[in-house]
This record gives structure tokens, sequence and C-alpha cells, in this order.
């Protein structure tokens, strides 16, 4: 009897799911097991998936005006992007800046195949027959770009692919006769949800508020999470993993190091291209000021601050990211800020004061009511203050994965010889 | 697998001017263990890294079994069957015991359809052959997409081949004597389990030649002689050729049935571990006022 248990223990023990799990869960803790919370005890695919849903808030979608929606599909939006880039820097730990070009290259496959404004081509061709062309050409020009570049290291990588994120910009500036140039592609088609109106699951025809946007993005922000998630514990994520622990030593094993390195590159740049997809008909006018450095820099952003390899992370670190600068300009905070009239006089007597013993001049504070919109004018400087404090608290990430966690908090290894070449 | 057979003929090779391989010739027959030793400096490290692909020697031919494996990529190498343990450990470092050797065990994934070996040496440079690798680049794209399928989707067939890949990585850790540690993050063993642990992923590669670069550098007496019974045990059981750089004159005397001797990036001597250590020129070269004697440099690169 207890052998038997032995038995289908050590079984068990082999079988997929669990690798990973007790490797987590062991992590570090020599002395035995680690206290399992209520959280702790849940299956292992349900705690990322309600993690999942409880930070996206899908429960929350009716209680929102379409302001709230909107920051909400934003961040949706660069979770989803976030995921992406996760695969190339905090998996396979190739650093790039110019994660733009992906998106663009979505939106535009988008604009191009089917606004009935683009100048190149005549047809124009249904949201749902563009999604998979647009993800297959994010994925061949992440291919394209990442031949050349991909032997470069480190730094050298980090500059050509932020000099591809603007190259991308001013590509479709300058091809006005495919893309409009400065003036843009508009009219974008709609996906249809037709299918779910037949079977009486909706009223709508086509998504075509932010509701249903924000559904939409939901869903391809679970679907990427689960394709990541999943690739991640494979045989192709230890080997990205790998190639970012020790490139010379994971080619030694074996490992043809272009091809994952492209796989990686190329996967990211297809979800890229999902998310610029999904944004186009969202804001239906889209131009190539749309897609600049910064749209790069806040992706990277979020998954430096919400930790790198961990999807919680990317979570996290798209409310903060994107979140929080939507939501200082918002009514409510104003609103909120307008409360705390009493704190005008409050400080405005002290001012007065020193005012009248020295020549200082300070000026009073502006009524309650402005407030909210110096917040909003200044909420770079506030999400700057916020970004630093986070990175001050936390250096590692809000979430960081057990092993990241355990590469930037380790005491500083005994100097290693530096040597030139390979030892 | 076959036999093991190194064969390293006139290889040369310099780093600007320097010329830290002048012309060494070696023959390792199947299943020997040879020894490679030389002072610090000496060009051994080196000599592993044209053998892996790491470096490409300027002259001379390196061939495996009577293939030409000199200026093929590592990793082609590694799937002709060469495989190395470094100097300093390079381990994947934040990843899990088992992982490191699963990751070795890279090429040999369960019932993966294995392709053809295709040892064509780039003889143009690299450029033209990648050039002519072009049209094989649609099959490695949709291999690539299958891949990437398998791992998400997960069919049974993946899932058995990763549970095979994960026993016979267990098998592995226990063989070199790291039995229940596969969850230990890498850079958390011990020292000397490290060293372990880089032996059990450089067997995960199922080589026919093993490349062991100071595998008892930096331990004790009692650790090198463990290690160098651990060293005989595999080369039997694994049936491999194994090459072995040691600094200790002791270590290498023990366990190697012939030993090279480098100096200055020339082969000055090879025999039976007598002979060798009769050498007027190896004890020159060791004892001699032209390089520090073996015993006081450990561990450095
Ligand atoms: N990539 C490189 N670039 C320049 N010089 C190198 C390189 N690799 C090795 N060397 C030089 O080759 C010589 C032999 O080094 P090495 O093979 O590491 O010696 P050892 O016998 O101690 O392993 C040294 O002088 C070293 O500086
Ligand atoms: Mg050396």
């Amino acid at each position: 009897m207890h052998d038997l248990a032995v038995g289908a223990r050590a079984r068990l023990a082999l079988s997929w799911t669990r690798v990973r799990r007790t490797a987590w869960n062991q992590v570090a803790l020599p002395w035995g097991r680690l206290r399992r919370s209520t959280w702790g005890r849940l299956p292992p695919w349900v705690r990322p998936f309600l993690w999942f849903v409880l930070s996206l808030g899908v429960l929350v979608v009716p209680a929102f005006d379409d302001t709230w929606m909107r920051m909400f599909f934003l961040v949706a939006l660069y979770a989803t992007l976030g995921m992406g880039l996760n695969v190339v820097v905090g998996l396979a730990g190739l650093l790039d800046l110019g994660y733009v070009a992906f998106f663009a290259t979505g939106a535009y496959t988008v604009g191009i195949l089917g606004s009935p404004e683009s100048p190149a081509i005549d047809v124009q061709l249904a949201w749902w027959l563009i999604l998979p062309l647009a993800i297959g050409v994010g994925a061949i020009v992440g291919v394209l770009l990442g031949l050349p570049v991909l032997p470069l290291r480190g730094d050298y990588l980090a500059i050509v692919t932020l000099g591809f994120g603007e190259i991308i910009r001013i590509l479709l500036l300058n091809m006005t006769d495919k893309t409009n140039g400065s003036s843009g592609l508009f009219n974008m088609p709609r996906p249809s949800v037709e299918y779910l109106h037949d079977l009486g699951l909706t009223n709508r025809h086509v998504v075509d508020d932010v509701r249903a946007f924000y559904i939409l993005i939901v869903v391809a922000a679970f679907v990427v999470w689960f394709v990541t998630a999943r690739l991640r514990d494979s045989r192709v994520g230890r080997a990205w993993e790998a190639i970012r622990e020790d490139e010379d030593v994971a080619e030694g094993m074996g490992i043809n190091t272009t091809k994952y390195k492209l796989m990686a590159f190329s996967l990211g740049a297809s979800i890229g291209a999902l998310g610029g997809a999904i944004y186009a008909p969202f804001i239906d006018t889209i131009v190539p000021s749309t897609f600049s450095l910064l749209v790069s820099i806040n992706v990277l952003a979020l998954v430096i601050i919400g930790g790198m390899g961990s999807t919680q992370g990317v979570v996290a670190g798209a409310l903060i990211l994107i979140g929080v600068p939507e939501l200082l300009q918002f009514q409510e905070t104003k609103d909120f800020l307008e409360s705390f009239g009493w704190l005008r006089t409050v400080l405005n007597a002290p001012i007065d004061l020193v005012n009248r013993v020295t020549h200082l001049g300070i000026e009073n504070l502006p009524p309650s009511e402005e407030w909210g919109d110096r917040l909003a004018s200044y909420r770079f400087i506030v999400f700057g203050a916020l970004l630093v404090l986070v990175m001050v608290l936390r250096p590692s990430g809000l979430f960081p994965s057990r092993r990241r966690q355990l590469e930037f908090e380790a005491p500083p290894e005994a100097e290693r010889p530096q040597s030139e070449g390979i030892t | 697998m076959s036999a093991g057979t190194l064969r390293v003929a006139a290889v040369g090779i310099r780093f600007e001017g320097l010329a830290a391989l002048t012309d060494v010739s070696l023959e390792v027959p199947a299943g020997q263990i040879r020894g490679l030793i030389g002072p610090n400096g000496a060009g051994k490290t080196t000599l592993f890294n044209c053998v892996t692909g790491f470096y490409r020697p300027t002259s001379g031919q390196i061939l495996l079994d009577g293939v030409r494996i000199d200026g093929l990529s590592p990793h082609e190498v590694s799937r002709l069957g060469v495989s190395r343990t470094f100097q300093n450990i390079r381990l994947f470092a934040n990843m899990t015991a088992i992982e490191n050797v699963l990751v070795g065990g890279h090429l040999h994934f369960g019932n993966l359809p294995s392709r053809p070996l295709d040892a064509r040496r780039p003889t143009r440079g690299r450029l033209l052959a990648a050039a002519q690798r072009l049209p094989q680049a649609p099959g490695g794209a949709v291999a690539a997409l299958r891949e990437m399928a398998g791992a998400v989707v997960r069919p049974p067939a993946v899932r058995q081949a990763e549970r095979v890949a994960i026993r016979g990585a267990r098998q592995l850790l226990t063989a070199v004597g790291l039995p229940g540690r596969e969850n230990v993050i890498a850079r958390n063993l011990p020292y000397g389990d490290q060293r372990r642990l880089e032996l059990a992923r450089a067997l995960a590669t199922r080589p026919r030649l093993l490349l062991l670069d100071e595998p008892t550098a930096g331990m004790n007496p009692q650790e090198s002689a463990a290690m160098v019974g651990l060293i005989r045990r595999l080369r039997d059981e694994f049936a491999t050729t194994v090459v072995l750089i040691e600094h200790q004159m002791r270590v290498v005397m023990g366990v190697c049935e012939l030993i090279s001797v480098l100096d200055y990036g020339r082969k000055i001597s090879e025999g039976t571990p007598a002979e060798v250590q009769r050498d007027r020129l190896v004890v020159e070269a060791y004892l001699g006022t032209r390089a520090p004697a073996p015993e006081e440099q450990d561990g450095a690169p």
C-alpha cells in the first residue's frame, strides 16, 4: 500500500506539469517544503489564470464609463504587447528597443488591406481575414529584421533595434503611395461578430465601441498569455533561457542559437503585430506619428517595472505605466482633488505669513478646481517620480519571476576571473 | 554511436600576431582517456575551443572519426558528438539543475524526428555558406513553427518526449552523484556539485568525445580523487573518448593512459605518465624559469 503510494507519487513527480511547479516552489528552500497558502494550493494553471482575470478587471466591464474603458483597453493592449516583448527580452535575453516596428506593421497591414482610403490596393478585406495575415506579416518582418542583427549582442543589438523602430516610422511617412504618408489611413474595417450575434450572445454586429474592443483585447491577451506560458515551459523555452544565461555555452550544447533567437524575435514580432491589428480599428485613424519611440519605451519599461519574465508583472506594469497617466487626467480625479479645497486655506496661511516676513513673494495656491488640470499637465512628471520610486523600492520589478529575483538579489558573486575568449 | 577518434592535424591559430597554437598534432584513439597538460597559457583551452568550433584554426585540420569538424559552428560540432566542460564553470546559473541537463539533451529530445547530420564544412566565407543554406530556409521555418505549435498544444507525443527527457536527465544527475538535486538552482549548488552538474550536462549531449577543461580545479585532494574516479566510471559507462586538461600532475598520472604536453602553443612531449614525467623538456617547462610551477596556479583561465 505504502509502496504503491510512493510509486504513484514518483510517477506524478515525473509528469510534465509538475516539473515546473516543484521547481518553482522548492526553490531556495533547502530546509523543506514551502508553507503553502490557499493560493498556493490551487492547481498550478489556475493561479495565473485567476491573476489574469482579476488583474485585468474583466468583471468590472459594465461598471465604468467610456473614459475608463478606454484606459482599461489601453492597459490590456500594452499588457499584450508586454507579454510579446517579454519573450524577446525576458526569456531570450535580447534587448529590443524597436518593438514599435511590429506594432506598426500590424496596424498598417489592417490599414492597407482593409481601409477604403488605402491607395495601394482596391480590395477591402474583412478584419478577421486580415488578422492572421497581420500576424504572419509581423512574423516575417521579425525574421527579416532579426536575420542581420541577431548576431549582435547586448548594447549593439539595442542600438540597432532602436534604429529599426525609427526607420519603420519614417518609411510609413514617406511611402505616400501606400500609406498616405502623414495624413494616414482611416475607416478601418471593424471585426465582425455576426456569428456571435446569430447565436444570440450579443446584440452587436461588429466590434465598434470601447467595451467590445476591450473584450476583444482581453481575449487576445489571454491567448497570448497561454501561448507564451506554454512555450516558456517547453524545450523551446529552455533553449531561450539557456541563450539568455550563456549564449556560447548554449551553442556548445547543440542549440542552434541563431534559429532560436530568430524564433523568439519573430514570435515577439507577431504578438506586436496582433496588438497593432486590434489597435487600428480601435482608433480608426492610423498615422505614422502614433508609432513613435515612446511606444517601444513604454512596453519595455512596463516589462522591466513589472519584473522580467513574469506575466503578472506585465499586467501590473501596464496598469502603472499606461493606467496611471490616463487616470491623472480623468474628471473623477479632478473632482476628487477639488474636494480638497480646505487644504488650500490651510496651506495659504503659512505662505502668507512667510511672504509678510520675507520678500520671497511665494505665490498662493490656485483654487482647487484648477488642481486637476495642473496635475493632468504635469502627469508625466508625477509618473516619472512613480517609476523611480518603484525601481528604488523593488529593483527586480513588482512581480519578479522567482529565478529573476535570484539573479538580481543574490549577493555579488565571487569575482569571476575576466578573460578574453572562451575559457 | 560510433567510436570517437579524434585527430588533430598540424593545427595552428593566431590572435593578432600571437601564435596561441603552432602545428599541434594529436591522435586520440576511441575510448582513451588522454591527458593534456602544460603550464598556464600553453594553449590547452584554446585547443579545446578549436575542437569544439568556438575558434576557427588558422591552419591545419581537425577530424572526428575521419570527418572534418574544424570550421563548423559549435552547435554543429556538438551535434556530431563532441561535448565539453569549461575551466571557469559555466552553468546556466539561474536555471535548475535538471533544466541544465535538459538543455544539454536538447538535440536528443525524446522521439523528435532526427534530421540527418550535415557535416559539410563551409569552405568559403560564412556569408556564402549562409547563402548556400538559403534553400533550406522554408523547411526550417516550417520545422520551427511545428516545434512551437507542439510546445503550445502539447500533444501526447510531445508530453511523452518530455517525460523521457526528464527521466534521462534524472538518471544522468544520479550518475554524476547529484540524485535529488534536480530542482536546485544551479548557482546555489556547492562548487564541487557545480562541476558534477557541468559533467552531467555535457553527457546529456551524448558525446563520443568528451573534453574536460580542468575538472578538478580548485578541489582538495579527496575531491579530486573522487572526480577522477567519476570520470573513469563515466568513460566506461557512456563509452566516450575523454580528453582531460589538468594542472595537477598527480591527477593526470593516475587516470590518463597517455599524456600530451603543450608549452607555448607547441606539443613538446607525449607518452605514458611515466615517460612524460621523465622527459627533460617537460620538467623544464614546468620547473624551469620559463613558466611558474603548476601547483601554484589553480583556477586561473
Ligand atoms: N580569444 C583570444 N584572443 C586573444 N588571445 C587569446 C584568445 N584566447 C586565448 N588567447 C591566448 O592564447 C594563449 C593560450 O591561452 P589558453 O589556451 O587559455 O591557455 P591554457 O593552456 O592555460 O588553457 C594565451 O596567451 C591567451 O592569452
Ligand atoms: Mg585553460
